[in-house]
């Protein structure tokens, strides 16, 4: 027996208690009789009759004695060590994609589960434990040792499969948690492909004349300045012939018929098109009937799409309009005295040397040399934004970073060198309350950032005119850094595979916003997003349009595609090695059992019982 | 007379019983009891040959006529008993009810009546401590006697009672003249049987009546109690002590009250007296004309 919380025995303290109890009990009542002479002589009959009286007048002491104790025990959580068996089986079942492939018959996920029952009744019977691990995108115990063929099945029905890659890797290190306590448990791979070394795991190919024609990937390149569509495509399990179909922009091609090896690849190639752009690019397998129908559709989105809504106020936005057109995703519109600026209905707000009455509440704000004295600006006021500046320096100052390492730092500062760069004249700021520094004029504050909730807000404390870094070759870079920074692109990518977490990030000046699905079987789902950024997780194979209404009545649309796992594809593959699960001790694979059972159960039902005892002797003396 | 000791209706059924006194008390002259000696009450009981000195008068001549020899008539003796009831006066008696003071005065008193009306004397004697004190004297006639047991409404029953030391030291105790009458619990750690065996030494009849209260036959206590005695002085008297009543406790003071009765009762019968225990719940009635009836101590 073994106990897994000695210190539990502390509980023994609490018999300290029971005594100072029995110390401490309520004084004797008094009781007048006529006489107490029977009750002397009654004293010597009980005497008399039980040899052991002192055992049962203390009876009551001593059964409250063994409740503590018990209770105590208890608290150690002791258990046994059981006997290991060799019959005990662990299963892990391939959860992945590539086992819904459906013939006429059923899938190899429906037949695992068929076999994995029938061998739970058969272990189970002849009085062994089996576990089952699903193998998905993440690993987990589907039952964990049960003794219940019932269960087993019943666990089974619950289970559906992904359409994500297997973790095996993290199913056989589950697998190694039950090793632990039954190192010789048998452990079983229901998958669909082989191994060359499956060491010790006994792996059960489920796969039946499967076979699949997957379109593995399709790239778009410029040529000549026409586009150049390229499908490579792959047959597994049996060679194919087919067609395939290109639709760009909703304008289908001319189809191309391909021919493959069975596991061999094709390219097919669209290099005569009269494509000089393009936004959505598709890629349909025709006539195709394999077994696995996610990956004979691929979508390709253009990714330098999505455009941003700029307004630069500035009385000589030169540098700064150069800068900003040359990010390339920026439409800039250029106000000054003589044009209203707008307070809605842009992505950023550039204001160079001056400071807008009202803070734009739907975009990035970037203040440029703000006005130094707000008396010199009325109507604006710098507290309002947090700010407040000490003095205007003349002289010639050099800048340098502030050295930060959060993530504002690194993008707005990536590949940027403020060596030899010359400032003549610049605000020192003297309070910035929320701002993080990025960067530093003659060791003040000259670069500020600032996050709240979505609206971000970059302060630059010095005119660009007067100073030499608007010649400086990483000026446009700064400004692209801060442009990355302010202009969250609402998608990171056009492409992800199955079992992705997608961050979809909302516009500052996004009203509503609507990420529209369209799986790769046919259905649709349309979601509504309210928060500013959320993540789509556990993606399914499909195309993904994402629609953004903003403040200004624009409509701004982001796709993106989710494509099946190449690997998933490769139906009748055969992998290498299997990692199979072993447990080490001191370096040594362990042999040792430590299936242990706990039997505080079993102590709480006899503490139950002396309870019920001590009771009935209270009630016995009592009454 | 305080009517919560003896009433009228009560009076009445005693006046239709009679005490049983054995016929070799020799007593005193007078009274109604008939004994095996020979006297000279007109109830003729036997014959007997003449002997020198006898009187001439009471020569039965037909006999003489028939056997020509002399024979000479001889009669029932009657004789006056003196039945003295010994009544003890401890606290155990009156405590903590005082149900058995009262049955113990009431069985006390239908002796003396019964005394009174077979024209015996009687005489009551209150155990305190060492001591009999006399209630009343030597009591014949109803009159002296309702006189006599008026005085048990001033009864104090309180503090010990030794029955050995008070009726051996009792200064008149008789002698093969009577009825000796104890009525006690007999809860006491006094040597009483020495006074019983001393009584009989003097030839006479005794009856024990044993008066024990429903708490004293079924104890109602339980858990942690200090028994607390009622003839203790005070509460750190050794008679008091502390105990865990249990059932088992409870079990065995049954055991011990059965067997201390039964050790009485062996003892009276090895004495030739009379004994009979009863609790108070039992009416007196009962015990005055089924079960003293039943031991022969009243016809």
């Amino acid at each position: 027996m073994k106990l897994a919380a000695p210190l539990g025995f502390l509980g023994l303290l609490s018999i300290i208690g029971l005594i100072l109890i029995y110390i401490l009990k309520p004084k004797y009542q008094d009781k007048k009789v006529s006489s107490t002479y029977i009750w002397k002589l009654s004293l010597k009959y009980a005497k008399r009759k039980v040899p052991w009286q002192w055992l049962k007048s203390s009876l009551l002491f001593i059964i409250q004695l063994f409740i503590f104790v018990a209770f105590a025990f208890m608290l150690t959580r002791p258990n046994v060590v059981l006997a290991s068996t060799h019959g005990e089986k662990i299963i892990v079942l391939d959860a992945s994609a590539s086992m819904t492939a459906e013939t006429s018959e059923t899938s190899p996920f429906e037949r695992s589960k068929k076999e994995i029952a029938s061998l739970a009744d058969a272990t189970i019977g002849s009085g062994n434990k089996f576990t089952v691990i699903i193998a998905a995108d993440e690993a987990s115990f589907a039952v964990r040792r049960t003794d219940s063929a019932g269960f087993v099945r019943q666990k089974l029905s619950e289970v559906d499969c992904t359409l994500t890659e297997p973790n095996i890797t993290a199913a056989m290190e589950l697998a190694e948690v039950v090793l632990v306590e039954n190192p010789y448990a048998e452990v079983h791979l229901y998958t669909d492909h082989d191994y060359d070394d499956s060491g010790k795991v006994t792996v059960h190919n489920m796969s039946k004349n499967e076979w699949n024609v997957a379109i593995l990937d399709l790239t778009a390149k410029r040529v000549d300045g026409k586009y150049v569509f390229t499908a490579e495509i792959a047959s597994y399990g049996q060679s194919s012939e087919f067609s395939v179909g290109l639709n760009v922009d909703g304008k289908a091609q001319v189809p191309k018929l391909a021919s493959c090896s069975a596991n061999g690849t094709v390219k097919v190639v669209w290099d005569n098109l009269n494509v000089t752009g393009y936004e959505n690019a598709k890629v349909s397998l025709q006539g195709v009937t394999d077994t696995f129908s996610y990956d004979n559709d691929f979508q390709l989105f253009n990714s330098n799409t999505e455009r941003f809504q700029v307004q630069l106020v500035s009385d000589d936005p030169g540098f700064l309009l150069r800068s900003l057109q040359a990010v390339g995703t920026c439409d800039v519109i250029v106000v000054n005295e003589s044009t209203p600026a707008q307070t809605s209905g842009f992505d950023l707000y550039v204001y160079d040397g001056y400071l807008p009455e009202d803070r734009p509440t739907d975009g990035t704000v970037w203040l440029v040399n703000p006005p130094f004295d707000e008396v010199e600006y009325s109507g604006a006021l710098l507290k309002d934004w947090g700010l407040s500046f000490n003095s205007r320096r003349v002289g010639k100052f050099n800048l340098s970073s502030s050295g930060g390492t959060s993530e504002t730092y690194k993008t707005i500062m990536r590949s940027v060198s403020l060596s030899n760069v010359l400032v003549t004249e610049f605000s020192e700021i003297e309070t910035f309350d929320g701002y993080e520094t990025i960067m530093l004029c003659d060791g003040n504050p000259i670069l500020l950032a600032k996050n709240d909730d979505g609206l971000k807000t970059v302060v630059l404390g010095f005119d660009i005119h007067k100073s030499d870094i608007a010649i400086n070759p990483y000026f446009p870079i700064l400004v692209k850094n801060i442009c990355t920074y302010a202009l969250t692109p609402t998608v990171a990518g056009t492409i992800y595979t199955a079992g992705d977490t997608v961050r979809i990030n909302a516009r500052a000046n996004a009203v509503s916003m609507t990420v529209k699905a369209v799986y790769a079987n046919g259905t649709e789902e349309e979601k509504q997003i309210s928060a500013y950024s959320i993540d789509l997780e556990s993606l399914a194979p499909g195309s993904y349009t994402v629609t953004q209404v903003l403040s200004s009545g624009r409509i701004v649309t982001n796709n993106f595609f989710v494509r099946i796992s190449q690997g998933e594809s490769a139906f009748g593959r055969t992998e290498a090695i299997l990692k199979n699960p072993v447990v080490f001790t001191d370096g040594v694979e362990n042999t040792d059992s430590k299936d242990t059972k706990e039997i505080y159960i079993y102590l709480a039902a006899a503490m139950l019982v002396i309870v019920c005892i001590e009771w009935g002797l209270q009630y016995r003396e009592q009454f | 007379m305080g009517a919560r000791i003896i009433d009228d209706n009560f009076l009445n059924r005693l006046e239709r019983a009679a005490l049983y006194v054995k016929k070799d008390m020799q007593g005193f002259f007078g009274g109604n009891h008939q004994t095996r000696f020979y006297g000279s009450t007109v109830e003729f009981a036997d014959f007997r040959e003449y002997m020198l000195g006898d009187d001439i008068r009471r020569i039965d001549w037909n006999l003489f006529s028939r056997f020509e020899r002399y024979f000479i008539r001889l009669f029932v003796d009657e004789r006056q008993m003196h039945v003295q009831t010994f009544l003890d006066c401890s606290a155990s008696m009156c405590k903590p009810d005082s149900d058995k003071a009262l049955y113990a005065m009431r069985v006390a008193a239908a002796f003396g009546y019964l005394s009174v009306l077979n024209m015996d004397r009687t005489s009551i004697r209150l155990i305190k401590g060492e001591v009999a004190e006399d209630l009343c004297g030597t009591i014949t006639g109803k009159t002296s006697f309702f006189r006599g047991i008026g005085k048990f409404d001033d009864l104090r029953f309180d503090g010990t009672s030794d029955l050995e030391k008070a009726i051996i030291n009792c200064p008149s105790p008789g002698s093969n003249n009577g009825l000796t009458v104890i009525i006690s619990d007999l809860m006491t750690d006094s040597n009483w049987k020495k006074a019983v065996d001393y009584l009989r030494f003097h030839k006479r009849q005794v009856l024990i009546v044993q008066v024990l209260s429903p708490s004293d036959v079924n104890p109602v206590c339980s858990g942690r109690v200090r028994l607390v005695d009622c003839e203790a002085d005070n509460p750190m008297d050794e008679r008091n002590f502390k105990m865990k009543v249990t059932r088992a406790h409870l079990n065995a003071y049954q055991e011990a009250l059965k067997d201390f009765v039964s050790d009485i009762k062996s003892f009276c019968a090895s004495r030739d007296v009379d004994f009979v225990s009863v609790v108070t719940d039992e009416p007196v009635e009962k015990l005055l004309f089924e079960r003293m009836n039943k031991v022969g101590a009243i016809k």
